[in-house]
């Protein structure tokens, strides 16, 4: 029997006669008394200006009304199963997992959809994002980027899990973003070429300023590696210096604190983060620590930061705030 | 005659990497070589399993390591790095990292720390490296690795030995036909496809089998499995659909023999044990072309390059209703088997290798 044959039988079948879609649940009428969700005039209207808007309203509810009713927002398998409920929210929430912490770039989201701040759920969200990095190390870079020259070419290392690019760009900075994955990104100051971040195909002396921040991307330096964290991370800011001009900085958030061999994330602590910065002219080195109440706490001296550990899930509690020069 | 430790982070009855383990280690002691466990985590009764601490200690450059990787376990790279005797890199597969990150992001990262440690574990330069198949050889060589052999165990013989459980038979053997999956119930093998096509199966109004999906859940993917249920209600399916979580060797083996088709629509698979196991039964298999998939079905059974679920179901209906192409599947699945997947041909693969190796180790 030629099962080549019998195969485009199927096939002939499936596509000469058509057949009929099945009908779901969801695409029936709703059971009285379970009222769909009413979203504010304005961000209907907004949604229909953009299409990532468009997604961030018809999937808010679904995402988020789980999590109200249960009040341990950052319960990560909570917020998986949130996920496999949210067809719409693929999108969003592919681009959030890459973060390190998903709630912030969902804060960010939401603030940026224009979704109103009394939206219900929206003060639980802002308590949770306060937890990750993101919170300290993105508004760092925006504390240091007056350190530049205005309209600077700036190399994002690390582009699709964030904002920094459109609000780099916004203020006037030739924001260019490497990643792997398009960021899908648009406006006039901003360009996207997909590599190797931490490897980026820019010609030598091309860029004012490299911006490497955990929650950016996997060339974070020891965001990712497991083994031999300054070898991959050495050859990583000997690409960034290649591009700089005389005088470009790097921004760095780089985890921080005391790690075991067996942790399977490796921290940066003093020494190790001496050997990186070996040859550049350290202008800005600071440290944040997360508090036991879950508070990032900035700036922190540096022996206190390198007495944190990494916590059951991998984070690190300490990062180290960079800024160098060629 | 040599020590053999073989590595591993977990040891659980039933399932595909410690029934390879398993089987190697029954072998080896079958040739008269000594065969110690160690692993971070053991689930079997009444084998003795070290710890990987302890195995750090009591290891010596005379034993052979045989480390069997399948996710990230920095404690046991260190170990393989620390050893100072003959090393052999047991690859099994490690799951795309993005067919789970949907799903949970720790389980996605750990994906990827498993692959960052194949990566160093090559670069360990073991004395061997046995692969599951030419896909997940493939995988290796290009990452730069020299392959020493490839083969697979299974314990589909102890499979046909085990009684059937009568119960569940009787309960197949109702006269209405019955579809199976076999596999962990995670997002990367993907049995809501399954469900998918069974929900067109019904629309278009054409006998509706029953779907046994048969699996464990995998922790930290419960989500996954719920939305099995969820998405079997949405199609008006539910009741057709049954899943064993917990499915006895006699309850799978009345399984293999009372369905009427095998379908996998797995995204990635290193090899499929059950799909040999479905082929040994002589049980029609029809597969998603993906990974190892076609290797191991070869001109066995049915397989479509895409998960199109309209296609699926066309095909289920066409073999549950074609008897003479049910009998043609079933009869190539078993002559397939007897051809590639018997536990002699694997071992005579291994023994080989194994030969080779301990040539290696001679001064």
């Amino acid at each position: 029997m030629d099962l080549d044959l019998v195969k485009s039988e199927i096939l002939r079948d499936v596509f000469r006669d058509g057949m009929t879609a099945p009908t779901r649940a969801s695409e029936r009428p709703l059971p009285s008394g379970q009222a769909p969700i009413t979203w504010p005039a304005q961000v209907l209207k907004e949604a229909k200006e953009a299409e990532v808007l468009t997604t961030v309203k018809t999937s808010l509810p679904k995402f988020f009304n789980p999590l109200f009713r249960k009040q341990n927002l950052v319960n990560r398998s909570l917020i998986a199963s949130m996920r496999a409920g949210a067809d719409g929210l693929a999108g969003v929430m592919h681009t959030a997992d890459r973060l390190t912490n998903e709630m912030e770039v969902l804060r960010r989201l939401v603030v940026a959809s224009g979704v109103s701040p009394d939206a219900k759920g929206l003060p639980q969200v802002r308590r949770a994002a306060r937890i990750g990095e993101p919170i300290v190390t993105l508004p760092w870079v925006l504390k240091q980027i007056g350190r530049l020259p205005a309209g600077a070419t700036v190399l994002l290392a690390g582009c699709m899990d964030n904002l920094l690019n459109l609000e780099l760009a916004s203020l006037g900075f030739k924001v260019i973003g490497v990643d792997e994955r398009e960021c899908g990104d648009d406006h006039p100051n901003f360009k996207f070429i997909e590599a190797n971040p931490a490897a980026p195909p820019l010609a030598p002396a091309s860029v004012d300023a490299v911006i490497a921040v955990s929650g950016l991307g996997r060339a974070t330096p020891g965001a990712m590696t497991v083994q031999a964290p300054d070898e991959a991370d050495r050859a990583a800011m000997l690409a960034w210096r290649r591009i700089l001009k005389p005088g470009g900085a790097v921004l760095l958030a780089i985890p921080f604190g005391k790690t075991s061999s067996t942790d399977i994330r490796q921290l940066y602590d003093s020494p190790t983060l001496d050997a990186l910065l070996k040859g550049w002219t350290v202008e800005v080195r600071e440290f944040a620590v997360c508090s036991p109440l879950q508070s990032w706490l900035y700036p922190t001296p540096e022996p206190e930061a390198g007495r944190t550990t990494v916590d059951k899930a991998g984070r690190s509690q300490a990062v180290a705030l960079v800024l160098a020069r060629k | 005659m040599a020590r053999f430790v073989m590595v591993t982070s977990s040891l659980a009855p039933g399932d595909a990497l410690g029934n390879d383990i398993r089987q190697i280690a029954q072998l080896l002691q079958a040739d008269g070589h000594e065969v110690k466990y160690a692993a971070r985590a053991n689930l079997v009764p009444d084998l003795e399993v070290w710890s990987l601490t302890d195995c750090s200690k009591r290891l010596t450059s005379k034993d052979i390591l045989i480390y069997n990787h399948s996710l990230a376990l920095p404690d046991g790279l260190a170990l393989f790095r620390q050893h100072r005797g003959l090393r052999v890199l047991r690859y099994h597969n490690i799951t795309p990292a993005e067919l789970l990150r949907p799903y949970n992001t720790e389980l996605a990262q750990g994906c990827v720390f498993g692959r960052e440690e194949t990566l160093a574990l090559l670069a360990a330069q073991p004395a061997a490296v046995w692969a599951t198949s030419a896909y997940t050889a493939q995988e290796l060589q290009n990452a730069g690795a020299k392959i020493s052999a490839i083969f697979q165990f299974h314990m589909i013989d102890e499979l046909h030995r085990t009684p059937t459980d009568a119960v569940l038979a009787a309960s197949l053997a109702d006269g209405r036909k019955n579809i199976l999956t076999v596999g962990r119930i995670v997002p990367n093998k993907a049995p809501h496809r399954l469900i998918e096509a069974l929900g067109f199966m019904k629309a278009q109004g054409w006998p509706l089998p029953r779907l046994h999906i048969v699996g464990k859940v995998t922790p930290g993917l419960e989500n996954y499995a719920e939305s099995l249920h969820a998405r079997a209600t949405e199609l008006g399916v539910a009741a057709d659909v049954k899943i064993h979580h917990d499915v006895t060797a006699g309850g799978l083996r009345a399984l293999y023999q009372n369905c009427q088709l095998f379908a996998i629509t797995s995204d990635h698979e290193g090899f499929c044990v059950p799909l040999v196991e479905a082929m040994s039964f002589g049980l029609p298999v029809v597969a998603l072309a993906a990974a190892a998939v076609p290797e191991t079905v070869g001109d066995a059974g049915i397989l479509w390059p895409t998960p199109d679920a309209r296609v699926w179901a066309a095909t289920f209906a066409r073999v549950l209703r074609d008897d003479a192409l049910a009998t043609e599947l079933s009869s190539r699945g078993r002559r397939r088997y007897a051809e590639k997947f018997t536990p002699e041909k694997s071992a005579a693969v291994f023994r080989a290798a194994v030969q080779v190796l301990l040539a290696a180790s001679i001064p």
